[in-house]
This record gives structure tokens, C-alpha cells and sequence, in this order.
């Protein structure tokens, strides 16, 4: 599993960090994610695809 | 045929969908939607979009091909315009009847524009791509824009024509920008960067009429008798649930489609996103909620209710956010206007800070400035 995220579109809503803390987080300053974990272990496919599912600005991808 | 049936190709019906194939649901999905586009996501429709800075593609949703390689039949063009529940039966605009196994309503929401202003040129909504390809057109040639309603919608299309150099001018009844959503300090802020930008805001004023030359507006008249030059003129005066076409169905509606705690309307009938009034048990409240994060949070616990049959009830902290200028605005909870504010982090002169919203002694929401990630983390204050 690869976990792709757009710096840009991201709106800093924290939702993905939410869903996944050991993979996302956000930066202090201006709450814009973090990818903690490019390659995340199985066991967090189904957190992840939530985070990419509810994304408010749809910054998540996720290629398994 | 085993069947589930979207009415709604938007941000909720679209979840709903790869929602049901993520949970596992191997039957057939249908996604009807009345407007001519693939889903595609509104939020930057006000801001980005209507900017020039994204292009269009940045908004898709999905592909065809994505839907052809998950199985989701999406049917675009066409709405639904009754439901036999009995039957489990749609009914299409065309006059075409679709069988359903459950059903799931995420029509959404309309802009509200007065009746005898629709049909003049140079007057416009703000909701659909089509709105803002109008716009984008008009504003070439728009020296003069006034915004009618200063919310959401209001607020964040004025901060962007007026970064793009026209004379900008937003006209509210209420006494303050945003003030239906925002408690005063923090409506009172964005006033004040909105003038501190050049945007004449005129709030306590309402509109009296519009004046027209040859079906086309040129000017904007005001309760004060002040008149403001317009070539161009947008309306963000809330939104109306899109349920008309269920009048005759039997479903109970009111503010909305009623739920219950599970988004159930009735039997094998559920509904998501914006249209959707569901019993919210962690707040002990009925809520509709009119943001992003919360069509895809109802639309997937919806696929997952129908997928998996599970049985929690849908409970979520809501969450909206408002980009203006330089403030960058978020709340999560239930907040209300007339909510107490306490500052717990950074300054409100700094314009960063992150404060809990009391009301009857429980914090109802948390809202924060320029201070995202400290927000998001407050929201364990909600009690």
C-alpha cells in the first residue's frame, strides 16, 4: 500500500489524523498534513481508506 | 437483481457509493444525479475555482473508469421525481421506474433567490459549476459586484473578487458578517479583515430592489436609499433542502428528510448529506449540516449501515471550516451564535487562537483562528 498526499488541496481539517495518527499528523503552524508513513503496514488499510473517504478536500489517495 | 439506488451524485451520494463497495457490498449500485457533470466537490467552487487558481479538473470526484472498475452504474442528467416506498420503486424524471433494495436520498440542497429576481442577466447563485462558469464569464467584464447575504458562501466569493480587483460590496440585514453562524468576537473579526482588504461591507442594511435595463441589472437598491452600481450580482441567501419531489412519497419531511439516529427515513429508505435531518445522539439534538466533511461522514456510515446491518447509531462532531482572506476559520461541535467564547490558546489580536464555546455550562463546540492543528485537538473538550 502507497499513501499519496496533496499539500496543496489540503485543507487542515485534521480529519485523516483522526482516523490514523500513526500515519498522519499536521504541521504546527498551519495544521497542513503530515505523512507520517508512506508505506503503512496492512493492518492500517482500513483507517487509511477511511481518512482518503472522508477527506474534506479529497487530498488522500491511496494505491493498494 | 439486488439493488441499492442513490438519488444524488454529489459529495454524500458519491461516498455512499464507494462507501458500499470499500464495506463490501457486491450488488448492483446506481448513482442518479440531475446535473450533466461526473461528481465533483464544491468547496473550491467559491474559492479556487471561482479565483482562476485551480482549474476545473482539480474538482472531479472520480472517473468513469474509476466507477466502471468499482461497478457503480452513475446515471448523470436525469433526476428522480417520486418514490413508491411500498414497492421500493423510483421513479425517474424521464418516467422510467428502478427497482430498489434500499434507497438512499442525498439530494441536497438549492440556493434560495428570490422570485422575481430569477431570469436577469447579471444575477446569479453560487452552488453549481455551471454558477460559476457564469460567473467567471461575467466577471471579465464586471467593474462593480455586489453580494447579496453575507454567509459562507457571501463572505468567501467577496474575499476572492476582491483579491481579483473589482469593487466589491456585500450587503447583510444582520448587524455583522456571518452572524448566523459565528458568535460577534469572531464575526466581528472577519468585518474586520474583510475591510481592512477594500470589501465595502454594509451590514444592518437590506435590499429593497434591484434595478434593471433591458432584462439586465445595473444597480442595487438598499433600505437606506443608498444605491450601489452593479454589473454583476450574487446571491448567498441560504439554501432549501431539496425534497419537493417527495412530497407524495409518504416519507416524513421537514427542514429536510426526517431520520432517525441510524439516518433510517423508513424501511430500506435511508438518506445523507445535506437534506439529510437525523437524530444526533451525542449531542441530543436533531441536526442538518450544510458542510463537506459531513456528506462524506453520513454517506459512509449510510454504506456501512446497508452493507454491514450494523446498528450504531450516527453520531459525529461536526465540523465546518471558512477560508477569508487570510483567516482560515474552523469549528467542530454544535456552535451557536450565542455561545459563550473562552480563549484556551493564542490571541484574538494576533488573529490565532483557539477558543471553547459554552453554553447551558457544557462546552458545545470548539472554534479556532489560524490554529488548526491545536483546534482539532481541543475537540476532545466537547462534552
Amino acid at each position: 500500500m502507497r499513501v499519496i498526499v496533496d499539500t496543496e488541496k489540503c485543507i487542515a481539517s485534521g480529519s485523516c489524523v483522526t482516523a490514523d495518527p500513526d500515519v498522519f499528523d499536521q504541521r504546527e503552524e498551519d495544521g497542513i498534513v503530515v505523512l507520517l508513513n508512506e508505506h503503512p503496514s496492512a493492518e492500517h488499510l482500513e483507517a487509511v481508506r477511511n481518512a482518503a473517504r472522508v477527506c474534506p478536500a479529497m487530498a488522500i489517495v491511496v494505491e493498494e | 437483481v439486488t439493488r441499492t439506488v442513490i438519488v444524488g451524485a454529489s459529495a454524500a451520494g458519491l461516498a455512499t457509493a464507494r462507501g458500499l463497495r470499500q464495506f463490501g457490498y457486491e450488488e448492483e449500485v446506481v448513482l442518479v444525479g440531475d446535473e450533466d457533470h461526473l461528481p465533483y466537490d464544491r468547496p473550491p467552487l467559491s474559492k479556487q475555482v471561482l479565483s482562476g487558481d485551480w482549474a476545473e479538473e482539480a474538482i472531479w470526484m472520480c472517473t468513469r473508469a474509476e466507477l466502471d472498475d468499482q461497478g457503480i452504474q452513475l446515471r448523470t442528467g436525469i433526476g428522480a421525481n417520486g418514490v413508491d416506498v411500498g414497492a421500493r420503486s423510483l421513479r425517474l424524471a424521464n418516467g422510467e421506474r428502478l427497482a430498489f433494495d434500499d434507497l438512499v436520498i442525498a439530494t441536497g440542497v438549492r440556493p434560495r433567490l428570490p422570485a422575481s429576481w430569477a431570469g436577469i442577466d447579471g444575477v446569479s447563485t453560487l452552488r453549481t459549476i455551471d454558477d460559476v462558469r457564469r460567473l467567471r464569464a461575467a466577471l471579465e467584464d464586471a467593474a462593480d459586484v455586489v453580494i447579496i447575504g453575507a454567509g459562507f458562501i457571501g463572505a468567501e466569493a467577496a474575499a476572492v473578487i476582491r483579491t481579483m480587483d473589482r469593487v466589491m460590496t456585500v450587503v447583510d440585514p444582520l448587524p455583522l458578517p456571518m452572524a448566523g453562524a459565528l458568535p460577534p468576537p469572531v464575526a466581528e473579526l472577519v468585518a474586520a479583515v474583510h475591510r481592512e482588504n477594500g470589501v465595502d461591507l454594509r451590514c444592518g442594511v437590506a435590499v429593497r430592489e434591484l434595478v434593471c435595463s433591458d432584462g439586465r441589472v445595473t444597480a442595487v437598491v438598499l433600505t437606506d436609499d443608498t444605491q450601489l452600481k452593479a454589473d454583476l450580482v450574487i446571491v448567498g441567501l441560504g439554501a432549501t433542502p431539496n425534497t419537493e419531489w417527495l412530497a407524495d412519497s409518504g416519507l416524513p419531511l421537514d427542514n429536510g428528510i426526517v431520520c432517525d439516529q441510524y439516518c433510517r427515513v423508513g424501511e430500506h429508505v435511508y438518506a445523507a448529506g445535506d437534506v439529510a435531518s437525523w437524530l444526533n445522539v451525542r449531542f441530543r439534538a436533531r441536526m442538518r449540516v450544510e458542510h463537506r466533511l459531513h456528506a462524506a461522514e453520513q454517506g459512509g456510515y449510510v454504506a456501512r449501515a446497508i452493507a454491514e446491518r450494523c446498528a450504531e447509531p450516527f453520531a459525529p462532531i461536526p465540523f465546518f471550516w471558512s477560508d477569508q482572506f487570510d483567516l482560515r476559520i474552523q469549528a467542530f461541535g454544535q456552535l451557536r451564535p450565542s455561545d459563550r467564547l473562552t480563549v484556551i490558546d493564542g490571541s484574538t489580536e494576533d488573529r490565532r487562537f483557539v477558543a471553547t464555546c459554552v453554553r447551558d455550562e457544557r462546552v458545545c463546540a470548539v472554534l479556532g483562528v489560524n490554529m488548526p492543528k491545536q483546534t482539532r485537538a481541543a475537540q476532545a473538550l466537547i462534552a
